[in-house]
């Protein structure tokens, strides 16, 4: 099938992105970064900043040089952003003015802090609760983003009017929607787009202009959808869940490539997570509620097992997206993730649903064991579906 | 080696050690030892008789405490080691006895969690005895398979214990946040085994003038983490019953802070593994707050003793360099031993002391003072303002020489603070540091040898130089 022209232009927007943002520093304007998407992009856009979420894989170098200002025991997405900055060739690394922290993942809280004392960037940082299963935590966090929002129009010098914030929650609200509906495509069989296109038009809006990348999501489902869907239906129904899978995180997509494998769906905070829901009004109670009882990360951890949203989640994805496998990506040292792998085992055994566990880094040290694990994996679901 | 030999080789090393002479000086002596009795009367009781019968049976019962030197002439330290390695049966009849146990912990300030019918219990500190008591790691290899072959040691064996119900536990309820990042997983990991809830303390900027929103969600919080003690054992907590926990636990501190001024005396009356047991203990006070401020006071009088006498500690060579341990201090507690036999001695612990370093104000609403417990724990605090704590520590501290950092393998807590602290603190003070890496007890303790080797042997030139 053609790529859509719509899909040629996001490539294009993205090649020339990296220009753009310095035309728009040497004219003024301040680019604020953040790694988290639990820092609401609402408040940053509506203040005037330009966001720039800092989701890159670096290389092995990168995270070799991060490793010395963190741990050997740092996951290897926390020491690749210190590493790149430091490396100072990744555009976006290169041309923020400040970064915002919202600390879900504590190790990333350090990253933050080595930004600051070692390469002096200006950080601020936004209070974060961590039961976001409590209404009380919604609302301190509706508080701590009032003098978040004053910290960012200060720097900005552009204040966030109630009219400039409608403006920005209504861009995002239909940039979630459209994402959504990117996703929803992903149910079909065979689905009109594949999932690594979608994964990729999610990443395109972590540095987009926002504005310009709605306009692209709408001509991409204009162009796409009363198209005749000629996509070959995948060989397993693969749901792909764990740690960060940042942009430029290709092995584990190479090898299914190379297996004629892909997920159909994600559960992954650089994929699908963020796009789910709405913010029901342009006020700070809405948009903490909103960011914090979404679906949430998994660093931030839930005391029950009976009742525990992520599971819930899953086993709706697995539902509805007709899920035969589920592939557990985790970074070395991601405990958050790590750590409830006993528990997914036991959830997805209960309906019958293989997992396959992979805890890797960014070398390729490991790429022919995940080769041949995965490998088996598919035969599995394959001889199960026989 | 056969299990024959290795029985005849932990024979001959009692017999060789200063605990035979030291058991049967008590059955001659029975004035050395007197009883630790917690307020109701309950919980302990040491005779000498006990204490000798204790000592050998250690034999075959505690095969690992044969691998350290613990120094049993000072006074105390018997007791405190019965402390550790009585634990479990303790625990375990305390429940038995229909008191709650509730987990918390090593960084939680312990205050709130002794009311009325509850025992906190540190998972930590408890699998740490363990593996004291068994002197092998499978625990910690029992906990990885499990939970996660990346687990800091720490993790692993905490797990273990809870997911092998080697210590019952009634609920769970630690405070997280900027706190030990792992042990929220880890607990969250275990609660196919037990119930339990967190405490939030939110990670905020303490530079700002947001403290008074923040500070209030924790009061908040802590009313809420207190209420769910009430309602698990039934009893309403008394606002004057925490006052009298402070003070207690104030009085702890104070001991615990004198303990650890002692190896900076000239010549040190403790060494390095009395002064680190005697730290360790006050992330629960090994569930008797009571008992420990009893068996901590002898060890501290006994310290002044041998200080008045000019009397060294065990191991504490003559003119040694002064060392202090921050980050998260070793697991593996021949290290201890191995510095004193290279020349230097441990003075202090950050892991521990930070919760430790001042009083709390007992007058007052219980529950603000509570709150600022909590936020006056400089590890929560931003790295840049934690750094400069542990260097007010060497500056206010009678005389560190040098500064060891060390990371856990798998702790991505303080070990990714390693670099900061080590800069700031060289930066300031111009002490040497150095970072060392540990993980199961009794590992690279060749590599480990060298590199203290090398380290102790830089200060003490350092030394001579001044």
């Amino acid at each position: 099938m053609p790529k859509p022209a719509a899909l040629v232009r996001l490539e294009d927007e993205l090649a020339r992105r990296p220009k753009e943002l310095t035309q728009a520093k040497a004219q003024g304007k301040r680019i604020l970064g953040y790694f988290c998407s639990y820092i609401p992009e609402e408040l940053v856009w509506a203040s005037g900043l330009i966001p720039v979420r800092l989701c890159r894989r670096g290389d092995n170098q990168a995270a070799t040089i991060g490793r010395s200002f963190l741990t050997t025991n740092s996951c290897p997405f926390a020491c690749s952003c210190v590493g790149l900055k430091k490396q100072g060739r990744d555009p976006y690394f290169k041309l923020v003015d400040l970064v915002a922290d919202a600390p879900a993942c504590l190790q990333m809280r350090r990253v933050f802090e080595v930004w600051e004392r070692y390469f002096g960037v200006k950080v601020i940082l936004l209070s974060f609760p961590r039961k976001f299963y409590l209404p009380e935590a919604s609302e301190y966090f509706a508080r701590m983003l009032e003098p978040f929002t004053r910290e960012l129009s200060d720097y900005s010098r552009i204040p966030v009017t109630p009219e400039r914030l409608s403006r920005a929650v209504e861009l995002y609200n239909h940039i979630r929607r459209r994402q959504q509906r990117l996703y929803s495509l992903l149910r079909e069989d065979p689905p009109p787009i594949t999932w690594r296109d979608v994964f990729r038009i999610i990443h395109a809006g972590f540095v987009l202009d926002r504005e310009m990348y709605r306009d692209i999501l709408d001509e991409l489902l204009e162009e796409i959808l009363p198209q005749p869907h000629t996509n070959r239906p995948p060989q397993a129904r693969l749901l792909l869940a764990g740690s960060i899978m940042a942009p430029g995180d290709e092995k584990l997509f190479n090898i299914l490539g190379e297996l004629d494998a892909e997920p159909v769906m994600d559960e992954l905070c650089t994929g699908s997570r963020g796009t789910w829901g709405q913010v029901d009004a342009p006020n700070e109670g809405s948009l903490a509620r909103h960011y914090l009882t979404n679906i949430p990360c998994s660093s931030l951890p839930y005391p029950r097992l009976e009742d525990d949203p992520r599971h819930a989640h899953i086993s709706r994805l697995i539902k509805d997206y007709r899920i035969q496998g589920v592939i557990y990506h985790t970074l070395h040292f991601c405990d958050a993730y790590n750590f409830k792998v006993q528990h997914l085992h036991n959830l997805l055994s209960s309906y019958s649903i293989p997992l396959l566990h992979l805890n890797s880094d960014y070398s390729m040290a490991d790429a022919g064991q995940i080769r041949t694990r995965v490998e088996a994996f598919l035969e599995i679901i394959q001889d199960r579906s026989a | 080696m056969s299990v024959v030999t290795k029985s005849f080789d932990t024979i001959h090393k009692f017999l060789n050690s200063p605990r035979l002479e030291f058991g049967l000086r008590i059955l001659h002596d029975p004035s050395i030892v007197t009883d630790i009795r917690r307020l109701d009367g309950r919980f302990l009781k040491i005779s000498a008789w006990g204490i000798f019968k204790f000592l050998v049976e250690a034999l075959w019962k505690y095969p690992g405490m044969f691998d350290y030197e613990i120094d049993p002439s000072l006074r105390g330290m018997s007791e405190l080691t019965y402390m550790i390695l009585s634990l479990e049966e303790r625990v375990k009849a305390a429940r038995k006895r229909g008191v709650k146990i509730v987990g918390k912990w090593p960084a939680n300030p312990t205050d709130p969690y002794f009311v009325d019918g509850v025992m906190a219990l540190d998972p930590f500190l408890a699998g740490y005895c363990r593996l004291l008591a068994e002197g092998k790691p499978d625990l910690v290899k029992r906990g990885r398979a499990r939970l996660s072959e990346e687990a800091c040691p720490a993790q692993a064996a905490a797990y273990s214990i809870l997911d092998e119900e080697t210590y019952p536990m009634d609920f769970f309820y630690p405070f997280i946040g900027p706190w030990c990042y792992d042990s929220q997983y880890c607990f969250e990991a275990l609660r196919h085994k037990v119930d339990g809830d967190y405490g939030d303390h939110p990670v905020f900027n303490q530079r700002d003038d947001r403290l008074g929103i923040s500070r209030e969600y924790l009061r908040q919080e802590l009313l809420r983490f207190l209420k769910r003690l009430e309602e698990l054992t039934g009893k309403k907590i008394d606002p004057e019953a925490l006052r009298r926990e402070f003070i207690l636990e104030n009085k702890l501190r104070r001991v615990l802070r004198e303990i650890i001024a002692l190896p900076q005396e000239e010549p040190p009356p403790i060494d390095s593994l009395a002064m680190i047991l005697s730290v360790f203990i006050c992330s629960d006070w090994l569930g008797d707050p009571e008992a420990a401020l009893q068996v901590l006071s002898r060890i501290r009088d006994a310290g002044y003793e041998r200080l008045a006498k000019g009397r060294r500690g065990m191991l504490v060579q003559k003119y040694p360099v002064r060392i202090l341990i921050t980050g998260i201090a070793w697991g593996d507690l021949g290290l201890y031993n191995m510095v004193d036999e290279l020349g230097g001695v441990i003075v202090g612990s950050d892991c521990v002391y930070n919760l430790f370093h001042k009083d709390i104000d007992t007058d007052g609403d219980p529950i603000d003072i509570l709150t600022d417990r909590f936020l006056a724990t400089p590890y929560t605090w931003q790295v840049e303002e934690r750094s400069m704590w542990t260097v007010n520590t060497i500056r206010s501290a009678k005389r560190v020489d040098g500064l060891i950092f060390n990371c856990n393998f798998g702790c991505n807590y303080q070990a990714a603070e390693a670099r900061f602290v080590t800069d700031i603190v060289k930066r300031e003070t111009g002490i040497p540091c150095l970072i060392t890496d540990a993980d199961l007890p009794k590992e690279n303790r060749g590599q480990m040898r060298t590199r203290l080797g090398a380290f102790i042997e830089l200060l003490k030139e350092r030394q001579l130089e001044d």
